[in-house]
């Protein structure tokens, strides 16, 4: 999970974890994300996009382009709820689009619905 | 000298004459001495003799004539006196009928004259007189010609005036000259002429009786003068009778008579007869605008109690027009394109603040709500009150969020582009977006559509929004089921109110045709506190389960955007609101 609300993300962290069988990792800073994802090669990436450092976008840009990662389905999950945003996700290919706030039900549903797809 | 006495006197010069001439006839014949002696000493015998025997002749002779003369000149005067006697009555009759006639001549209120075959004038009356400023001697025996005809129409006049002597105009006994009076005024004179003829039928004399016309004839000018003021006028005017009939139209009228198919004496059509007895019976002056065969003209219509008619005073304001409806025209895009500016400033400003503020707020909601998630998940004792305020915890979040995003959608009103679509798939895509909670809610849609509606011109998404938010309240509105009605047609003046209305009042623009969606519910209505505030932003009614107050809000400024309008009110039946929305075409 790329979130720079680091506090936001523990509590995610800690929902999700409780809800089910997933395992979280944090990575707060947007600029490590690319290299953390190639470093642990998670299942999923939960992918803010308004982030002081590298905005989301970028970095979804950035994961698609790299061999290694451009196989990790990842899920924006922002407060940026703007159309624009939303097509350039799904135009850089991103499985999925989850305006905050969001429920830890949603987020677990979409979430498993990505995984299931693939 | 008495007669006596003249004989007389011619017994004695004419004995001494004799005498003389014996005297004179011995000297010269016989030569008997000096004349002298012959005359008085020594006058011969015979001599004596012839001469006393010539003057008695001579005596005899006078006293023959004498008498003979005194008794024809006694009879003479007799006779004289005879016809004296005789004629004496006669004269004073004649005398007195002169006087008579002169007298009734002279009460008459008109010009008498008598004129002979050369224009003088034989007789003229006091009228006469006084009108020409003359006295009778200064007139009588004097060539009317000279006197009172003026020089530019002495030869038309002597022309007429030897017509009548000839007797080629006997048909003509009135006409009309132009008379000179003493103090050089002009008058007009009305004769009326007789021909007086002789014994054989010749026309001798003309009697003409004349009336002053001058006067009236100035005011029959000034009458037709004025008549004509209102004939001259550039611009309509038209009276009206009560019961409708066309009583006058100037020349500048012919235009709307002619639309109307109406000659004076005809009766003007329906529509305008009801208006000139609406302003009869109101006794108020109506203005009204009419357009006719491209042109435009205001009129005033003034009603008349006495007589009963209906005066209209047009004025062509086809230009005015022309400049007021450009001017309005550019005033208006010149206030609309003001008002977007303002709007679309607005709206820019609010939407980055929104758009600004929606993202700060929605990361804290989003820890907000994923901390109230977690504690519930992990409230130790199960405290009914801790999972209560939890619970309204988390509700107050997703309500948060929710005026966030409808910041958010208004945000992005500025960024509306419209395009020419079909309503109804319009329509019926919303009726799919909110079908699962109609058949939930057990509400049947009946659609009412009207057939072959034009496009409008509207931006698809927002208006879907608009419709999806109308049916999603109505379905609100009827929680135990019912019927969503939704209809479509065009609001279209009437025709005869077109007309009626481009005569009476003014103009109906295109602009007023309108598209309808009329969106109704069977539901209880709304308390009339709801009807006057449901477009004020915050204003909710269901504040408990996720009102945000901005639906309705942000609804009218969609339709606002499309300079339509939107009228939110209870049914008239009862049982119901009625949401109507216009759409320009």
């Amino acid at each position: 999970m790329v979130d720079d609300e680091e506090t936001f993300a523990k509590i995610v962290k800690m929902n999700l974890e409780q809800a089910g069988e997933y395992e979280v990792i944090i990575e707060s800073r947007a600029s490590k994300a690319v290299a953390c994802a190639m470093s642990i090669n998670p299942d999923l990436i939960l992918l803010d996009i308004m982030m002081p450092e590298k905005d989301g976008l970028e970095i979804l840009e950035a994961l698609k382009k790299n061999k290694k990662t451009v196989s990790i389905p990842v899920i924006m999950m922002t407060a940026v709820d703007d159309d624009r945003a939303k097509i350039k996700a799904a135009e850089r290919y991103s499985e999925g689009y989850i305006v905050k706030p969001v429920t830890t039900q949603l987020l677990k549903e979409t979430i498993d619905k990505v995984l299931t797809r693939r | 000298m008495k007669p006596k006495y003249k004989t007389l006197t011619i017994l004695l010069v004419s004995s001494i004459f004799i005498w003389i001439a014996g005297a004179f006839f011995d000297r010269i014949v016989f030569n008997q001495g000096s004349f002298t002696n012959l005359l008085f000493f020594h006058v011969p015998v015979y001599s004596i003799f012839l001469r006393v025997i010539l003057i008695a002749f001579s005596t005899i002779f006078i006293l023959y004539v004498s008498q003979t003369s005194e008794n024809q000149l006694l009879k003479i005067a007799t006779l004289k006196k005879e016809q004296e006697n005789f004629l004496k009555p006669i004269r004073e009759r004649l005398h007195r009928e002169e006087n008579m006639v002169e007298a009734y001549l002279d009460v008459v209120d008109a010009i008498v004259i008598v004129l002979d075959a050369e224009g003088r004038i034989l007789l003229v009356n006091r009228k006469g007189c006084e009108f020409f400023g003359y006295t009778k001697n200064e007139l009588i025996n004097k060539s009317c010609f000279d006197i009172f005809i003026p020089n530019s129409m002495k030869n038309d006049v002597r022309e007429l005036f030897d017509d009548f002597l000839s007797g080629r105009s006997a048909g003509v006994n009135d006409f009309e000259t132009p008379v000179l009076v003493k103090n050089g005024q002009e008058k007009i004179i009305l004769w009326n002429k007789r021909p007086l003829s002789n014994d054989s039928g010749q026309i001798v004399n003309i009697l003409c009786s004349g009336r002053d016309v001058t006067e009236q004839r100035k005011i029959e000018k000034d009458v037709k003068s004025l008549a004509s003021f209102s004939s001259e006028n550039p611009q309509p005017s038209l009276r009206i009778a009560a019961d409708g009939k066309l009583i006058y139209a100037n020349a500048a009228s012919l235009p709307l008579t002619v639309s109307w198919g109406t000659n004076i004496g005809d009766y003007v059509p329906d529509q305008w007869r009801h208006l000139i007895k609406e302003v009869l019976s109101s006794g108020l002056r109506e203005n009204v605008e009419v357009e006719c065969k491209g042109r435009v003209y205001s009129f005033i219509m003034v009603p008349l109690k006495e007589p009963h008619y209906v005066n209209m005073y047009g004025r062509d304001i086809t230009e005015y027009k022309r400049a007021s409806d450009s001017l309005q025209k550019a005033y208006k895009e010149l206030k609309e394109a003001q008002s977007h500016l303002i709007q679309s400033e607005k709206m820019r400003v609010v939407g980055m603040m929104a758009s600004g503020v929606a993202h700060e707020l929605k990361n804290p909601l989003a820890t907000l709500l994923q901390g109230i998630e977690f504690v519930s998940e992990n409230v130790k004792n199960g405290d009914k009150n801790v999972i209560s305020i939890l619970a309204s915890m988390k509700e107050a979040v997703t309500r948060s969020d929710g005026i966030v995003r409808d910041l958010l959608d208004f945000s992005r009103l500025s960024m509306t582009k419209l395009h020419r679509e079909e309503i109804h798939s319009l329509i019926e895509r919303a009726i799919s977006l909110i079908k699962p909670q109609a058949i939930g809610n057990k509400i049947a849609i009946i659609k009412d559509f009207g057939n072959d509606l034009p496009k409008v011109n509207v931006d698809r998404i927002r208006i879907e929004q608009v419709l999806v938010n109308l049916f999603l309240n109505a379905i609100q509105a009827m929680p135990s089921g019912g019927e969503l009605k939704i209809s479509t047609y065009i609001k279209d003046t009437p025709k005869d109110l077109i007309e009626a209305g481009k005569e009476k009042k003014g103009f109906v623009k295109i602009d007023d045709r309108k598209m309808i969606i009329c969106i109704e519910d069977t539901g209880k209505g709304m308390s009339e506190s709801v009807v006057d505030k449901v477009f004020d932003p915050f204003f909710t009614t269901k504040r408990g389960s996720g009102g945000t107050g901005l639906g309705l809000f942000i609804v009218k400024n969609i339709v606002d955007l499309h300079e339509g309008t939107i009228e939110i009110k209870n049914k008239d039946n009862g049982g119901g609101v009625k949401a109507t929305i216009g759409l320009r075409l």
